[in-house]
Parts: C-alpha cells; sequence; structure tokens
C-alpha cells in the first residue's frame, strides 16, 4: 500500500479557487475515483476553500495562504485543506433547515452540508494556528459491471452452471486480480466442499488475471487434487495463456480449448 | 461561464454555458437578477450546458426565485445535468423548483 501525497497551495481568493479544485480533481484520478467520486471531490474542496475564503478570513484573505494536500492508497483518498485564518470550524454549522418555507432558508451551511453529504468523512481540528479540515473518499474496489461508470458496486458476476451433478462450470467476467480474486477463490472452494468431482473453469471472459489470480489457482488446484478432483481449465484467452505459460501453470493446469472438451476430460466415471 | 439571454412574450430566457462556482457566482447572479430590474419576472433558466454549480449557484438561483415570486412570477429550471441535478437534490430544491424537459415546456408553463 503506498501512500502517494500531493501539494497545492494558493492566494486565499476565489479566482484561484478552481484551480485548487483541477489540482485535487487530477489527484482523485490519479487514485482512481471515477468521474462522479472525483466530481464530489471537486464541489467538496470548492465548498471548503469557499468557506475558508468567505468565513474564515475577515478581509485581505490575498494576503493568505491555503494549503490543499491530497493523499491516497488502495482505500481512500483523503483531501486536508489547511489555512492561517482564526478558528472557524465549518462542521459546527448547523445542517440547513428543510425547505418547507423557502423565505426561511438560510443559504449559511450548504457548502458543508454537500461535503458532509458527497464525501464519505469530514473532520475538523485546529493546530498550530491553523483551520484542519480533512475529507476523505474511499475507493471502492474495482468493479467489473459493464457501464463506464457504474454508480452501484456490484461482485464481480461469476456464472455458475452444474452439466452434471458433480461438475461446476464456473465463469468468471472480467480480471481476476488482487480485487476478485477472493472472489473466484471463494467459490470454487465452496463447489469442491459441495463435493463436485470437476471444476471446469470457462475463462473465455477474463481478459486479464495477474500472479495474485495464478498463486490462488495453484492453491485450488492442491486442494482439488487433495479431493481427488479435477481442475480444468477451458476458453484461456492468449493473454492469461501467456501468463500461464511464462509462470510454467501450463504443464501443471490441464488446459483444454472449449467446454465441451474439459467435459470430456473430467476423469471420474459420471 | 457564457450567459445569453432572450425574451419570448413576457417570458425571459436565460441560457448558460459552463460552470457556476464560487468565482463566477455574482455574475451568475446578476444574469438571473438584470431581467428582473428590466420588469420580467418570468424567468426560464436553461442549465443544460452547465456541468457544475456549487452552493454559490444554488443561492443565486434561490435569490432569483425569491425575488421572481414575490412579483407573482416565478424561476424555472430547464435540463439541470446529473451532476446539477444531484445537489439540487442534497439541497431539497428539486421539490421547490418547477424543473423542465425542454425550454418551450418551460416557456409554455407560463
Amino acid at each position: 500500500m503506498m501512500l502517494v501525497e500531493r501539494r497545492f497551495q494558493f492566494s486565499a481568493v476565489t479566482e484561484n479557487v478552481p484551480g485548487a479544485c483541477d489540482f485535487v480533481v487530477d489527484a482523485a484520478r490519479a487514485a482512481g475515483l471515477d468521474d462522479r467520486a472525483a466530481h464530489h471531490c471537486r464541489l467538496a474542496v470548492d465548498e471548503a476553500c469557499t468557506n475558508v475564503i468567505e468565513h474564515g478570513f475577515a478581509q485581505a484573505s490575498s494576503d493568505h495562504i491555503i494549503e490543499v494536500v491530497c493523499h491516497y492508497d488502495d482505500s481512500q483518498f483523503v483531501i486536508t485543506i489547511n489555512d492561517d485564518a482564526p478558528y472557524f470550524d465549518p462542521t459546527t454549522l448547523p445542517d440547513p433547515k428543510p425547505l418547507r418555507d423557502i423565505d426561511q432558508l438560510e443559504p449559511g451551511g450548504w457548502g458543508i452540508y454537500f461535503i458532509k453529504k458527497l464525501m464519505d468523512g469530514v473532520q475538523y481540528e485546529r493546530a498550530y494556528d491553523h483551520n484542519i479540515l480533512t475529507i476523505t473518499k474511499l475507493i471502492p474496489p474495482r468493479t467489473i459491471t459493464p457501464s463506464e461508470t457504474p454508480t452501484i458496486m456490484l461482485p464481480m458476476p461469476i456464472h455458475v452452471s452444474h452439466p452434471h451433478p458433480k461438475i461446476s462450470l464456473i465463469a468468471p467476467n472480467g480480471k481476476i486480480d488482487s480485487e476478485t480474486t477472493k472472489q473466484v477463490e471463494r467459490i470454487l472452494l465452496d463447489q469442491l466442499a459441495e463435493g463436485r468431482k470437476a471444476l471446469i473453469l470457462f475463462l473465455t471472459n477474463v481478459d486479464y488475471m495477474n500472479s495474485t489470480g495464478m498463486k490462488m489457482l495453484v492453491g485450488v488446484w492442491q486442494r482439488a487434487r487433495d479431493a481427488k478432483s479435477d481442475l480444468i481449465l477451458c476458453g484461456v484467452q492468449p493473454s492469461v495463456r501467456e501468463m500461464l505459460h511464462i509462470i510454467g501453470l501450463d504443464l501443471v493446469f490441464m488446459i483444454v480449448p472449449t467446454v465441451d472438451d474439459a467435459l470430456n476430460a473430467v476423469k471420474f466415471k459420471k | 461561464m457564457e450567459i445569453s439571454t432572450t425574451e419570448q412574450g413576457n417570458v425571459s430566457i436565460i441560457e448558460i454555458k459552463g460552470r457556476v462556482d464560487s468565482a463566477n457566482a455574482q455574475q451568475f447572479g446578476e444574469a438571473l437578477s438584470s431581467p428582473i430590474s428590466g420588469g420580467m419576472r418570468n424567468l426560464v433558466l436553461d442549465l443544460a450546458n452547465v456541468d457544475y454549480m456549487s452552493s454559490a449557484g444554488l443561492r443565486e438561483l434561490v435569490a432569483a426565485y425569491k425575488k421572481t415570486n414575490k412579483l407573482a412570477g416565478d424561476l424555472r429550471l430547464v435540463q439541470p445535468s446529473e451532476r446539477v441535478q444531484e445537489i439540487l437534490e442534497i439541497a431539497g430544491l428539486d421539490t421547490v423548483f418547477r424543473i423542465f424537459d425542454s425550454r418551450v415546456d418551460a416557456v409554455n408553463s407560463f
């Protein structure tokens, strides 16, 4: 888990806020956040910096600097906004009242309300005469949904069928990597635990498998062997085939072209 | 941000292109208030080309809404993008403003 950090400082005037937002969006995309999440980050930084400029600094805010720091790892994107204005904790502003009567509308407090609603965490602290606002966006595990900007996080689609009561045909959809390996492993091991004598892993919709996935398959293969069950790979894509070959696993695993070939290769008496 | 304003009968149509944030919210507010000062009280705001709006922009929307309604008119919205719709919903404004799929519908609603 590498912690990446980027810093951006700017003179505290509203004209500079869009530039700070661009900086954050850039970092958010680099951290792996999608368009929608990056947009939320943009809005959060816009609102937070605007609050500092409009409320934190009484006047002559251009004499002051706001610093925005983005740091992230695999699981979260953290934005820290710090300034040297007098104490100002935006998180204590009350939530805007429900809009039953628009004349009663209290425009103050909307900014921080948006931040709270769109981001996964907001915290304020005061240290060394600085206001420090820390805003977090969680980074979801990579998804394999067909749409380009998923708004719902789904587990990897893995289709399981039984051409025969003792045979499982398992077809994962997407990349088998550090995020999804566990899901695939769970299903394979469950099938073994249910007493299936052959696991056919149909990989036509897997365009990528990394070493974590390979290791997992080796583990499953060993468990299958211990259970006197077959593990057969079929429909393997060239890129994955090449990876298997480089590691030498194509000599260990039984790999056949099609599902029919796999069904024919199953050893136990049907 | 680009602003263009036209009139159709007793309705003023304001089209905004670009983003509305604290840096240009005042300008956005003026685009809404100047037809009102000119005697118009029925406003249609076409948001189809606004890809971003922060709370600063919403405040101007609300200010213009209040002004037009006080004059027995209204401010109605056309085609807010997904992003803008999201913050309208969080602010609870999606139930306050009348929102239309097309300029024609919005203008005809007056």
